[in-house]
């Protein structure tokens, strides 16, 4: 009924491995202590909710040091913990997410020039 | 025209019958002719302009909207971890990677142009539209774009008889939606939304994106596919947006197009 374009499939474009900050890269693993870089897209107080490329932000405290460079729109260096936060409790029938994603803030991006992250 | 002379002949005649018949005839004198004469044309002009939408697959070329690497890139392919899917949610997954489904966009692909179009034409013939999410992060993005579409939106705290108790809520003779668009189907407590239940009772369709965690059963144009991310969501409106603005316009082209071609019709003054 709607024009398919058969080259474009689903398929092939997974398989193109893509490790902008749109989309996490795929040959990345589990995401326990992998290295990413992401922006911060919005700030409440201390807290700055950071986004990487997955499906969550995460939220990461604003450390005592070097914390007025880190406004939003700056990117940042993350260790991923988790992808996105879920436990099972007893008598669900489902997990419970928390609709986050855990990392800990390595530090601002800095701006060392050879960073063509495209 | 036959029914004005026969109706003329009987006032004439004075009869007993023709009482009924002239208030009959007097109250409709008048109405008689504007009603029957352009009944014929405005078949036709409803028949250009209703009809011929309908006999092509793509009138409004949905298709050409978005391409599977755009659906790619706002990440409309992620899913939540495995432990929260949902049991009928499992045809409309591609797999699993490290406890994180993805969903087959080759499905979501044909699904979104299926909904975009079914909105082209529901827009396309006046109906009323709304936008409705409960999630309170893209509670603002939804009612911007129902505005730019000049839609509806609801986004707050859904109460019980809206659709369903609607003549008493509301007064009596409200006008309910014709399509009800769900950008997430879920309530703040992760059950299924009120609304889906309530519009599949009062027979309105509706279209849903149904994330890894949805009920996608009641839905009637479900489009699986990520509802949590703010460029995900941000694509969904600026589809539908575009979607329903194009089919106005259509509309308002395919008037003035048959309007100067219909011999003179009321509506075409309307116009």
């Amino acid at each position: 009924v709607f024009p398919r374009i058969s080259s474009e499939t689903w398929f092939c474009i997974l398989q193109i491995s893509s490790d902008r900050e749109q989309n996490l890269s795929y040959d990345m693993g589990p995401a326990k202590d992998k290295l990413v870089v992401g922006r911060i897209v919005h700030v409440v107080g201390d807290d700055m909710y950071v986004d990487f490329g997955g499906k969550f932000h995460c939220v990461c405290r604003r450390p005592a040091a070097g914390g007025e460079k880190l406004q939003r729109g700056t990117r940042v260096r993350l260790r991923l913990q988790d992808l996105e936060l879920t436990a099972r409790f007893l008598g669900a029938d489902t997990d419970t997410t928390l609709l986050e994603a855990q990392a800990v803030l390595l530090g601002p991006l800095d701006g060392r020039e050879p960073q063509n992250r495209d | 025209m036959a029914a004005r002379a026969l109706t003329r002949g009987l006032l004439g005649l004075r009869h007993s019958r023709t009482v009924t018949l002239t208030y009959s005839s007097g109250h409709h004198y008048a109405t008689a002719t504007s009603v029957e004469s352009p009944q014929p044309q405005v078949d036709e002009y409803t028949d250009k302009i209703l009809n011929q939408p309908l006999q092509k697959p793509d009138f409004f070329r949905v298709s050409e909207l978005f391409s599977l690497k755009d659906l790619f890139d706002a990440r409309v392919h992620l899913g939540h971890k495995k432990g929260c899917r949902h049991r009928l949610m499992e045809p409309y997954l591609y797999g699993c990677r490290l406890n994180h489904d993805i969903i087959d966009l080759d499905q979501t692909v044909e699904h979104l142009q299926l909904a975009l179009n079914f909105t082209a034409h529901v827009a396309y013939r006046g109906g009323i539209i709304l936008f409705v999410s409960r999630r309170r992060q893209f509670s603002h993005l939804v009612e911007c774009t129902a505005k730019d579409c000049e839609e509806y939106a609801h986004t707050r705290y859904w109460q019980g008889g809206l659709l369903t108790n609607a003549n008493i809520q509301y007064g009596s003779g409200v006008r309910l939606p014709d399509l009800i668009i769900f950008l997430s189907t879920l309530n703040n407590v992760f059950q299924q939304h009120v609304g889906i239940r309530d519009a599949a009772k009062m027979n309105i369709p509706t279209v849903g994106v149904v994330d890894s965690n949805c009920n996608p059963s009641l839905v009637t144009y479900p489009i699986p596919g990520n509802d949590d991310t703010p460029v995900t969501m941000e694509l969904y409106c600026r589809l539908f947006k575009m979607t329903i603005n194009r089919a106005k316009d259509k509309r308002k082209q395919m008037e003035i197009l048959h309007g100067l071609s219909a011999p003179s019709t009321p509506s075409s003054w309307h116009e």
